[in-house]
């Protein structure tokens, strides 16, 4: 590592070190707080915002820009009982609604906790000035969705993410005492001998500096990881950091063989892939056809068609496709162009614009190509229900896509946005509470944190092997061929090769440049923590040997409630080995219980 | 093929920034962000670009291409396309290639009180909200914060003390609120909103089509003329407002 010019690019204790002086100290900046939330979506700004108004001083972080966290991509809205149009609903129906779409593998006392809290989340989202559609007489629009029993998601048109990050990002700034730091990648939560939260480091992207927080305690926000796949709806950013960084630290993951597939995603061309095409072109008529020119549904579902549920209508298509009756680009044809134009465009005005703007493909006189899209993490770090906390690790809060247990086997739609804010006030304020119980800072000592610079940087300098994005592409490419839709013992396991071949490459691989604002070495770390959950999801789907909701087995077929009423766990076991486990799903108590029940055969 | 000239700049290694050429297969319907990957995948994984929802609704990916401020999600390369030249938003500082430092234009926010400021009367937040009402605040609150409209704005070029269109946008977003008592107009009079000649640089270019000059400048261009003429100063020195 002689080459001079690319020391600059490093930050100074870097420098220094390789200048084979002693470093004075292992970082570059410091930050000191009481609580730290990591990751600046929708989950980790509600989160600051109640930890701020509890006293606690807070550093935000987030790995993109403020307000362009994966939040902003949520169209359809946010679930709250209010009952403004369907006056029998209330939370209990919402609950029974969510654990019965779950496949009842959700938590039931957490789900409990969304349906009744979502009400107040979001009548305080009222109050932060979040302009919702309203019926004719002032209260908040609420609009059908499906599966649901009762109108009930609230929503701002068709860009309610943006608009409730964009309010929870006025309530910060509002709250000038709270820090938040954006393009800020943390690789590393420090835990004491006792299992205590100690600290955490990472980079800032803009300067490559290394940075040391000191935190009492820390909240997880970060999202999902299905950037694993091939295909997806998701930003480019979920690539499950924050599900690997709590697993490093000694954390349990849970239900990782939980990933939602959304039946139709744009296909063509390239930078459109995987992005959502909505459920209501269907719904308005749209027809599903394969190369051959079936209306292949048929062959599902005859009765429901192009409108069975969600994880049926994904299954054919990807059959169709696997079959080789898919389009040249590897979809299926979706067509609504035998409504009349005017129809499309009064019913459809968002989707004829997203195939103008992104496919040049006018949906009024051409068919649409599509094909399903993994969507969301329904697994995440496991936690106690009462606090978010993690069962594993003192002062780690968990919240949003991050956290396992309330949606189960299968997401309600609406739901993600409701989980969001009812689960990160609670991390947030229960971080706060954790926070004033410590006295001082745990100490992080300097070979920790050499040690974690030591592992990120390892690609970096004079070596040879393959680069990040070159892994990452495979990771991709087995986990959408084995570990997607339909799974099977067979293609898990070669998955699970695969994946232990990519480990021993990530090891040897090689990045150019410096720590400056380096999408190669982003790459790098996406890489290996984007393996950890990859290897979850496959671990765990092997070991599910039924399938349930999103989880699909073709040698397994049927749903096994005497067997398989069980959460699976995943942990770092001896010598680095994931340890899995599980765990009975506990039975529904208080006021559910007098409505809904697990189920028994 | 399609031939992409890239002004590129690394501060670490270059004390000027310099123009790369590249070679990218044509795909059709191809982006420039697609043509930006492929140059990450198969030339050099160092160059540095913004982007995120891929989608149009994150703003992270705004760049010039052939000089004019856009998303690079949105922009299609046609197959018969001359050379294209992309360079970064050119009124800020370059952090790396297309890295841009946007956090001035953050720190000229802060100053507009940008949220909701909620006046005396607590019974407003029960109060009914009619469609009729909300059409202005939503109209702003299409903005995804691209900074496009910033880059393309002449007066910000010239290097003019001004908060810009974007942080206007963003602060009328709030003051069109119904229950909002902000009264942001005086704040945006000290911000240098007397430079804009209402050009429609930056309503032409926003991508999600906010008529930013005709519904956000000059309502308030029109408000702060009111308030600094002596019956508007009577009228607030009488009801003790805005002093």
């Amino acid at each position: 590592m002689a080459d001079s010019k690319r020391l600059k690019g490093y930050g100074k204790a870097f420098e220094e070190k390789l200048d084979k002086k002693p470093p004075a100290k292992s970082y570059d900046k410091l930050f000191e707080c009481d609580v730290l939330v990591i990751g600046a979506g929708g989950a980790g700004l509600r989160a600051a915002i109640e930890a701020h108004d509890d006293g606690s001083k807070v550093v935000v972080v987030g790995k993109t820009l403020k307000g362009k966290a994966h939040t902003v991509m949520a169209e359809g809205g946010v679930n709250a009982a209010l009952g403004n149009l369907d006056p029998e609903d209330n939370w209990k129906v919402h609950a029974e609604d969510t654990l019965r779409e779950g496949a009842f593998l959700g938590d039931a006392r957490l789900v409990e906790t969304l349906c009744r809290e979502a009400i107040d989340r979001v009548r305080e989202l009222e109050d932060y000035g979040v302009v919702f559609d309203r019926t004719p007489d002032g209260k908040i629009m609420q609009r059908p969705f499906g599966a649901h029993s009762h109108r009930r998601t609230c929503h701002v048109g068709d860009r309610t993410g943006l608009e409730l990050l964009q309010t929870l990002l006025s309530q910060i700034r509002k709250r000038k005492s709270i820090t938040i730091l954006d393009e800020v990648l943390v690789t590393k939560i420090f835990v004491d001998a006792s299992k205590y939260v100690s600290g955490a480091a990472g980079f800032e992207l803009q300067t490559g500096e290394f940075i040391h927080f000191k935190a009492k305690s820390v909240v997880l926000a970060t999202g999902g990881c299905c950037r694993v796949y091939k295909v997806t709806s998701n930003s480019g950013e979920t690539w499950g950091n924050g599900v690997a960084l709590a697993y490093n630290a000694g954390a349990e993951l849970m239900d990782m063989e939980m990933i939602q597939f959304h039946p139709t995603g744009m296909i063509a061309p390239e930078s459109a892939r995987g992005i959502l095409v909505t459920e209501s072109v269907r719904g308005e008529g749209g027809t599903l056809t394969n190369n051959l020119g079936e209306r292949f549904m048929e062959k599902y579902d005859a009765q429901r068609m192009e409108l069975s549920a969600r994880d049926v209508v994904a299954r054919a298509i990807y059959w169709e496709i696997k079959e080789g009756r898919g389009t040249p680009n590897g979809g299926v044809y979706l067509d609504i162009s035998h409504k009349p134009p005017a129809h499309v465009l009064k019913k459809l005005p968002k989707m004829h614009k997203q195939f103008i703007d992104f496919a040049g493909v006018d949906i009024t006189k051409e068919k649409m190509e599509v094909s399903p899209t993994a969507h969301y993490m329904m697994g995440g770090v496991r936690t106690n229900h009462e606090t978010t906390e993690s069962t594993t690790i003192n002062g780690l809060f968990v919240a949003g896509e991050s956290a396992a247990g309330v949606h189960g086997a299968n997401r309600l739609g609406g739901n993600s946005l409701s989980d969001i804010l009812v689960f990160g006030r609670r991390a947030g304020f229960n971080a706060a509470q954790f926070a004033k119980r410590q006295k001082q800072f745990r100490h992080v000592k300097n070979e920790e944190l050499e040690k974690e610079f030591d592992r990120v940087t390892l690609p970096m300098g004079e070596r040879d092997g393959p680069r990040p994005k070159e892994l990452k592409a495979a990771l991709q490419e087995v986990m959408w061929q084995h570990a997607s839709i339909a799974r099977n013992r067979e293609g898990l396991e070669t998955a699970l090769k695969v994946i232990e071949g990519l480990k021993k490459d990530s090891e040897t691989c090689k990045v150019q440049g410096t720590l400056k604002y380096n999408p190669e070495w982003i790459d790098y770390v996406e890489l290996i923590d984007g393996l950890v959950c990859a290897e979850a999801i496959v671990r765990s789907a092997l070991t599910r040997t039924e399938s349930r909701g999103a989880h699909y087995r073709e040698d397994f077929t049927k749903t096994d409630n005497k067997d398989w009423l069980v959460n699976i766990s995943c942990s770092k076991g001896a010598a680095g080995k994931m340890k899995l486990q599980k765990h009975a799903v506990q039975p529904i108590k208080g006021d559910l219980s007098e409505t809904i029940q697990l189920p028994t055969e | 093929m399609v031939k992409l000239k890239i002004q590129r700049l690394d501060p670490v290694q270059d004390k000027a920034a310099r123009t790369e050429e590249y070679d990218v297969p044509y795909s059709k319907g191809m982006r420039v962000i697609t043509a930006l990957q492929y140059i990450q995948q198969n030339h050099d994984g160092t160059l540095a670009f913004r982007w995120n929802c891929r989608a149009g609704e994150c703003g992270s990916c705004a760049m010039e291409v052939n000089g004019k401020p856009v998303l690079a999600c949105k922009t299609e390369i046609k197959p018969d396309a001359p050379t294209l030249s992309l360079a970064p938003l050119k009124v800020f500082p370059v952090v790396k290639d297309f890295v841009v430092d946007r956090s001035e234009v953050d720190r000229q926010l802060e100053r507009l009180t940008p949220y909701l400021v909620k006046g005396s009367d607590k019974s407003a937040s029960d109060s009914p909200v009619y469609d009729e009402d909300v059409q202005r605040t939503i109209e702003m609150r299409k903005c995804i914060d691209c900074l496009i409209c910033h880059d393309s704005c002449h007066v910000i070029r010239e290097g003019l003390n001004y908060t810009g269109p974007r942080n206007i946008v963003q602060a009328m977003a709030w003051d069109y609120h119904p229950k909002d008592k902000g009264g942001r107009a005086l704040l945006l009079g000290r911000e240098g909103i007397d430079y804009c000649n209402v050009s429609r640089c930056c309503t032409n270019n926003c991508p999600q089509g906010i008529k930013i000059t005709q519904n956000a400048i000059i309502p308030v261009k029109e408000r702060i003329q009111s308030e600094n003429s002596v019956v508007g100063k009577a009228v607030r020195k009488l009801f003790q407002i805005g002093q």
